[in-house]
């Protein structure tokens, strides 16, 4: 294994690592928020992340191959339709009227 | 051109799915790309405005991406410390945000790149005004003060 293996490998796992630290951030933020608007940004933002790096790093581990490609198709579908999902959700219940939680109110911007 | 643009992308798409050159496939697969593209051009974006970039606005789409890639993982971060503190400093608040663009595209990448950044939900379109919930005011700097407008209009709006 030349150094450049190494290095390669190495920036893979911490990039892996770093994505399963999000997915488990991402979790906790599901569990421990208040309302459902909050805990949609746990389940859909962290898994952003979270899959973004674990991919990268699953690319980088591949190193230049046709099959990487198919890696940044999968990392730019998941970019594509997760918010998309995640707005749908929040969408939904607040046309079906399920009001915020906020912890004051105030005007101005705020509805 | 619109339907040359679809049916490249597709075309691309699959070679990257099937990752090999032999010639059946190759030409399989090239035939279904032109015809979906056809297909979409004609009746599924009919009425619409397809979401067609040129080649500028691709390379500056590219520039985008980067920048935006940044920005998640900076806000990511500050959500991460957010949830891990005990204490759990939030006071979500819902913004309503008005940005006035010509195209179809640039209000989906705008209600996109908020939801896609940590902190910021885009939960409803009317128009033009995007309803955004987010953990902390902080969050809603970037929207609030137009950067995000800006940078889109660039991208998408400008030849």
């Amino acid at each position: 294994m030349s150094v450049w293996d190494s290095i390669r490998y190495a920036v893979a796992a911490v990039l892996m690592s770093i994505g399963a630290f999000f997915f488990l951030v991402g979790t906790l933020g599901l569990l421990r928020f208040p309302d459902f608007y909050s805990r949609t940004h746990g389940a859909t933002k962290c898994d952003t992340v979270g899959a973004g790096s674990i991919l990268g790093g699953l690319a980088l581990l591949r190193g230049f191959e046709p099959d990487v490609l198919k890696i940044v198709a999968i990392a730019s579908l998941v970019l594509l339709t997760s918010p998309t999902a995640g707005h749908a959700l929040a969408r939904a219940a607040y046309r079906t009227g399920l009001r915020p939680w906020t912890r004051r109110i105030e005007g101005g911007g705020q509805t | 051109m619109k339907a040359g643009q679809c049916a490249a992308l597709l075309a691309l798409f699959w070679l990257v799915l099937t990752g090999r050159l032999d010639l059946l496939p190759l030409v399989a697969g090239v035939l279904a790309a032109v015809l979906i593209a056809v297909w979409a051009t004609s009746s599924l974006w009919q009425r619409d405005d397809p979401p067609v970039l040129s080649p500028a606005q691709w390379l500056r789409f590219i520039g985008y991406t980067v920048r935006l890639v940044r920005d998640i993982v900076a806000a990511a971060i500050v959500v991460a410390e957010k949830v891990l503190d005990p204490r759990m400093p939030i006071s979500p608040v819902l913004i309503v945000h008005r940005a006035k663009f010509d195209r179809e595209v640039s209000r989906i990448a705008l209600a996109n790149s908020i939801t896609l950044t940590p902190g910021t939900l885009t939960v409803d379109i009317e128009g033009d005004e995007f309803l955004v919930h987010c953990l902390n005011e902080d969050f809603a700097a970037d929207i609030v003060d137009g950067t995000f407008d800006r940078r889109i209009r660039r991208v998408f709006e400008e030849p």
